[in-house]
């Protein structure tokens, strides 16, 4: 009964057959395709090309098109985003981990060539270079990388992750780590003496090496935490033959502080400490233990990993009609000390303006005198600096002031000129 | 239909009624005329008792709110109290405050001198301990926000561990309060979302929803008299009143620099009248909020 049940559900959903299109469009017997090519006669070159679509390659031009007219763009017979599904939908698993953008946006053709392509999968181009299209970085990585984990012919950007939806991992992987990686990398001896014994078929690969290919030997990250270069595990972990070898010798600051301990000192005694670094994950909050593809062994862009708790003030970056470098580009570090400071919200100079005047040369960016002799009117206890008239993180009106119009910003001081 | 749009209109002028505040006075200075530098503590008892932490001056102040005016402004100051932050003054009259940089909970004598530390004794051994924000009930007892062990300790007034509540995995907490029927409060920062323990309960369950759509990074949290939680929107420069069952009722002052505005808000008190005292950090000022009749 079931099995009728989804019978009948398949046949609702596939799409309508060439009898069944021939039939709709009351076309000529035996019109299907040729009929169009009549008109469109540069496509018979696109047919000859290595791998064509099904439904073009079946002269099945109205499975995709309405040959008279169409609410939708190049006459398609329905949006984009829903067409393709229509025999593809098998592609999206029902409980996907995660999902391709242009997939889940229906961009199908900013990979595939609707048509016909010289590449697999009527790919826009081969393979990988599909994939560097968007993720620049990566690609740039990648290529300029001493020990690739790309390999023509046998490890492509598929081999690990799916193009569509995965249903086994984040970042379209196609399982998760380590399984995916031990899918290739057999444990083996040489494994655990490269691995000094501990258990690493059990633990996350990706902690310590990268991926996408590294200038380190063994893909190792290009920043190393001292112990892994020095591959002196045991400095912090228990030992490889102990009941928990990837146990930590101890937790929070005091783990570091076995090698970090004047910096760590240093950072909790001044009085505004950066709440990150004194909870119970403390420094591995932002840093990561092993290897990182930052600086500092930052665990991300420095964007992402302070909006771990700051999102609030990354979303009014983004809501912002101005930018503020340092937040567009993840250098909130230009800024703010992120572990303590003597002064408020960790900035990194007690005065703003001296802050400010670190990038930005303010004599020449604007002629409103600004400075410690100067009393803000609103506020006695405040003086004129860059803050007085903007938001730091940006606000929803120009020039990151926090009042819609230059003249409600200027009149709160300069009350004489209000209208 | 019409019945639909009057219950919407009530519950529209209630919600507006909510703790309306007008502003009552605010302090610069001390008596001298010191000025005040990033404020980030103050607490209120009765007759209209207040102490500031003037953090930036490594210092504690006083004064009297009376008719509307923050009078006088003696300031303490002892080298125990450095960089003091959260302060708290509890049911007999006596100010504790935490310094910033011993991370220890100060007693402060009647004569502004320094009366020693509250000392936590039998608190089970974590991963540390690292206060941020303390609390005091009606009976005096200590719920301190430990941010090491990621746990809120609670200690009877002379220091000794009572119990303490685990805070809830993936939660941030930023501040502890206790209302008067002993349920204990905190707040998340970084998800903007309150989180109580009823006498008895051993774990900290969520009260409100996410807050994120009403405020930006919520991080302080009192109780007025009434029972409804008053929370400070330190990176949002206001405050969110909310009921005592975790629901939004509104949000009140706003970001700005002249008198009836806020910059970066520190610690709240609020006193029995409904009197609300901002430590209004970015101003570099104290502020105090009446209850508009």
């Amino acid at each position: 009964m079931i099995a009728l049940l989804l019978a009948a559900l398949t046949a609702a959903a596939a799409p309508p057959s060439d009898a069944v299109q021939a039939q709709r469009f009351k076309l000529k017997p035996g019109a299907e395709g040729k009929l169009c090519l009549d008109c469109h006669a540069p496509f018979q070159a696109k047919l000859k090309q290595a791998f064509v679509h099904t439904p073009v390659k079946s002269s099945n031009c109205t499975g995709c098109h309405n040959p008279h007219a169409s609410e939708h763009g190049k006459l398609l017979g329905a949006d984009q985003d829903k067409l393709c599904a229509t025999c593809h939908q098998d592609l999206l698993p029902a409980k996907a981990k995660s999902v391709h953008r242009p997939f889940g946006e229906g961009n199908c053709t900013g990979c595939h060539d609707p048509h016909a392509s010289d590449n697999k999968f009527e790919l826009l181009k081969p393979g990988a270079q599909v994939c560097a299209g968007c993720h620049t970085a990566i690609a740039t990585a990648t290529g300029q990388a001493k020990h690739k984990h790309f390999e023509q012919g046998r490890v492509a950007c598929t081999t690990c992750h799916e193009p569509h939806a995965s249903a086994k991992g984040e970042h379209l992987l196609k399982g998760e780590d380590p399984a995916l990686c031990l899918g290739c990398h057999k444990t083996n001896v040489a494994f655990s003496k490269a691995h000094m014994s501990y258990p690493v078929e059990k633990a996350r690969c990706t902690t310590c090496h990268d991926p996408h290919g590294s200038s380190k030997p063994a893909m190792l990250y290009d920043t190393l935490h001292k112990p892994v270069a020095s591959r002196q595990c045991v400095q912090c972990h228990a030992l490889p033959s102990s009941a928990r070898p990837f146990e930590t010798k101890a937790v929070g600051t005091a783990l570091c502080t076995s090698c970090h301990a004047a910096e760590i000192t240093r950072m909790l005694a001044l009085p505004q400490v950066h709440w990150a670094i004194a909870d119970e994950k403390a420094c591995l909050n932002c840093h990561s233990a092993h290897g990182s593809r930052q600086r500092g062994l930052i665990k991300g862009n420095m964007k992402a990993v302070c909006a771990t708790c700051h999102s609030d003030t990354i979303a009014r970056q983004e809501r912002s009609v101005t930018k503020h470098k340092p937040v567009e580009t993840g250098d909130c570090t230009a800024c703010h000390s992120p572990h303590s400071s003597e002064t408020a919200l960790l900035m990194k100079k007690a005065d703003t303006t001296v802050m400010c005047r670190t990038c930005h040369d303010w004599q020449k960016h604007a002629t409103h005198p600004l400075g410690a002799t100067l009393k803000d009117p609103r506020n006695r206890n405040l003086v004129l600096d860059c803050l007085s008239c903007h938001r730091a993180h940006g606000t929803e009106f120009k020039h990151m002031n926090p009042y819609p119009t230059t003249t409600e910003l200027c009149t709160k001081c300069h009350e004489s000129f209000k209208r | 239909m019409r019945l639909v749009l009057l219950l919407c209109a009530v519950s529209l002028a209630l919600r507006a009624e909510v703790l309306p505040l007008l502003p009552a006075g605010s302090a610069y200075a001390d008596a001298s005329g010191a000025a005040l530098k990033a404020p980030e503590g103050v607490a209120c008892a009765g007759k209209g008792y207040v102490v500031g932490a003037d953090t930036g001056n490594g210092r504690l102040v006083t004064w009297t709110f009376k008719d509307g005016a923050l009078t006088g402004g003696a300031p303490i100051r002892f080298p125990e109290l450095g960089a003091p932050a959260r302060v708290q003054i509890d049911s007999k009259g006596n100010v504790f405050s935490l310094d910033q940089r011993t991370r220890r909970i100060v007693r402060v004598g009647e004569q502004g001198t320094f009366a020693g530390y509250v000392q936590p004794k039998g608190v089970p051994a974590a991963s540390g301990f690292f206060p941020v924000a303390f609390k005091l009930d009606s009976a005096d007892n200590f719920y301190l926000l430990d941010i090491a062990s990621a746990r809120l300790v609670v200690l009877d007034p002379a220091g000794a561990f009572v119990r303490q509540l685990l805070q809830p995995a993936g939660a941030t907490l930023n501040d502890v309060a206790v209302d008067a029927r002993g349920t204990v409060l905190a707040v998340d920062g970084a998800h903007a979302v309150v989180y109580a323990a009823k006498v008895g309960a051993e774990s900290l369950t969520p009260l409100s929803k996410g807050l994120r759509e009403y405020a930006s990074f919520p991080s302080y949290l009192s109780i007025n008299a009434q029972g409804l939680i008053v929370l400070v929107d330190n990176h949002g420069n206001g405050i969110l009143v909310l009921g005592p069952d975790g629901t939004f009722l509104g949000r009140r002052l706003s970001i700005g620099w002249g008198e009836g505005l806020v910059y970066y808000p520190g610690q709240i008190c609020i006193d029995l009248q409904g009197d609300i005292f901002v430590a209004d950090r970015g101003n570099n000022r104290l502020q105090a909020f009446a209850p508009a009749k």
